[in-house]
């Protein structure tokens, strides 16, 4: 009974962060979602606006649909030292680094990337700039702690503003562990909804065991059974990092899905093509949400949940 | 095993007593039917007790910082025998449960004092407050040690008014610039955990006065105007802000733990 009581302890945590909604002020004229349409063999393409289901606050929307394939990208990096990764999951750090050469091998010079260590102070490395990125491991080693969040605030910034015919995305190389930023993760979560940047959360899988022992007694002590053992045991995703790019109509990328290179390659040609769907602002103020299907059987759609107007 | 499995696999036990499994089914009647129901049961409760670490983990600490956050635990055990020890091992204490305190998700250590916690139940959880009880101890023995006042408002500010009120009263003092800062940008958090945006801001800002550099205040402004560009450049780049929940600030304090660790090792 004691396992039932701790599941619905941490469910009920985990409902209160969902009521939790953001508070944004943002003046918008037209409503501009970034969408990516895929199923199992990549993104799907060729989609028109007859081919969308938009509704925004349950009321269906009349929008336009611009498909845009093989964009250039304006890329803000985070990359957690990774001493801090080696501390709580020294097991990832193999995996990591394969994801972060893939990625500089992935980088096109019409890309454009920031680059910050989300050490505890966060530091920025590069601003938003073209050409090639090398990651400096040495440098990369830093302190054990680290503040994942709030480098994803300044990253954010480096690319607040959006550039016509440019894909913008936050791209993180993390373990999920944050216990220095000051910015929350209810915070952070708010921005990833409000600010319109895809996250592209890279991590790795957690390995867990946990072995149950049960026997049945009487009420006066007397054993009934043998002792069965069973053991749970596998690998797990940090949901955080699965939360911030469901928040943002991102993608969490875990590196024990498959080769790493193969994974870091669909993520940015994912992040390359994709849909602009725009519709009037409809009226209302506070949180208005977003809801996108396609007539496609076996589709999955990345969009932000919404947005709120003031 | 590896050393962090091992210490899961210190038996986690459930009794299923008589009455509750009757209240399941019918009840087993012959040695086979009960151990075959013993065995769905501890099959079915694995099965949950997965599904419950997909939302939990993060990782397990490795061994060599786990074995240092046990050192210090049990310097401190010998430590609070020591007569006219005062204040100081409970200090030390509160900022070993404040520093662990905050891994939420991540396996650590049983600590002293600690009962293992059965399935991925977070340790963290309890851990903040047993370092407001140690801060509350270090203060009964010395109610001017300012370390102890203000991290145990921190972790209590949230839900306690009067903690926040000593939290914009330690930023407000002067004499101590280090524990004002500290205290400014707590302030400023707690604002935010309550939605009031406009007063976080304040306290923010007021933590940049007392630290101009501060990343830490350049950061939460960020986040509180976002879309905003940032210039991030010339930050303090050893904000006190990110370096202090492990470490004690108090010197003397610190200086005695780190003395007593060392004769431990040796």
């Amino acid at each position: 009974m004691k396992a039932i009581g701790l599941v619905a302890l941490l469910l009920g945590v985990g409902l209160a962060q969902q009521g939790q909604q953001p508070r944004f002020s943002t003046a918008v004229e037209m409503v501009r979602l970034e969408v990516d349409v895929s199923n199992e063999q990549g993104t799907i393409l060729g989609l028109s606006s007859r081919d969308f289901e938009v509704t925004d606050n349950g009321r269906r929307q009349n929008v336009s649909v611009d498909e845009l394939i093989d964009t250039p990208l304006d890329l803000a990096v985070v990359v957690q030292p990774l001493a801090s990764i080696a501390q709580i999951a020294p097991g990832q750090l193999a995996l990591i680094s394969r994801a972060m050469t893939a990625f500089e091998e992935l980088v096109e010079e019409r890309d454009r990337v920031s680059l910050m260590v989300a050490s505890a102070p966060p530091t920025q490395r590069r601003l938003l700039e073209a050409g090639p990125v090398k990651f400096d491991e040495t440098a990369l080693q830093g302190r054990t702690d680290a503040a994942v969040f709030d480098a994803m605030v300044i990253a954010l910034a480096s690319i607040a503003e959006p550039t016509p015919g440019r894909r913008r995305a936050l791209l993180a190389f993390t373990n999920g562990a944050d216990f220095r930023s000051t910015t929350s993760f209810d915070r952070l979560t708010a921005l990833a909804r409000r600010l319109g940047p895809a996250f592209v959360v890279v991590g790795a899988p957690v390995p867990i065991r946990e072995d149950m022992n049960a026997v049945l007694v009487t009420t006066m002590g007397r054993q009934l059974s043998d002792v069965a053992i069973a053991t749970a045991f596998g690998t797990v995703f940090p949901i955080s990092l699965r939360a911030l790019a469901r928040d943002s109509g991102g993608v969490a990328v875990n590196l024990g899905d498959g080769n790493p290179k193969e994974l870091m390659e669909q993520a940015l040609r994912r992040l390359r093509t994709r849909y602009e769907v725009s519709y009037p602002l409809p009226p209302g103020k506070g949180w208005h949400e977003v809801g996108v299907k396609v007539n496609r059987r076996g589709a999955r759609v990345a969009v932000r949940p919404g947005y709120w107007v003031d | 095993m590896s050393a962090w499995a091992r210490r899961i696999a210190l038996g986690l036990w459930v009794f299923i007593f008589w009455g509750s499994a009757q209240a399941q089914g019918p009840p087993p009647v012959t040695q086979q039917e009960r151990q075959d129901f013993v065995n769905s049961l501890a099959t079915e409760w694995a099965l949950k007790v997965g599904d419950l670490a997909k939302g939990v983990i993060v990782g397990t600490l490795n061994d060599d910082v786990g074995a240092a956050f046990l050192r210090w635990a049990s310097t401190l055990r010998t430590w609070k025998n020591v007569h006219g020890a005062g204040a100081s091992p409970y200090l030390a204490e509160g900022v070993l449960f404040d520093c662990v305190g905050r891994m939420t998700g991540v396996r650590t250590p049983v600590l002293s004092g600690e009962k293992p916690t059965p399935f991925f139940f977070d340790l963290a959880d309890g851990r903040p407050g047993r370092a407001v009880e140690a801060f509350e101890r270090a203060l009964q023995r010395d109610p001017d040690l300012h370390e102890a006042r203000f991290r145990a408002a921190r972790i209590r500010a949230k839900s306690d008014a009067t903690a926040a009120r000593t939290l914009e009263e330690l930023a407000s003092d002067a004499a101590n610039p280090l524990l004002a800062y500290l205290s400014a940008v707590s302030r400023a958090e707690v604002a935010v955990a309550k939605s009031d945006l406009a007063l976080a801001s304040v306290w923010y800002r007021r933590a940049q006065t007392i630290h101009p550099s501060s990343a830490a205040a350049a950061v939460g402004l960020a986040s509180l105007m976002p879309g905003q560009s940032l210039s991030f450049a010339g930050v303090d780049s050893n904000d006190p802000y990110y370096l202090y929940p492990c470490r004690i600030l108090t010197k003397e304090v610190d200086e005695q733990l780190a003395a007593r660790i060392r004769a431990v090792t040796k």
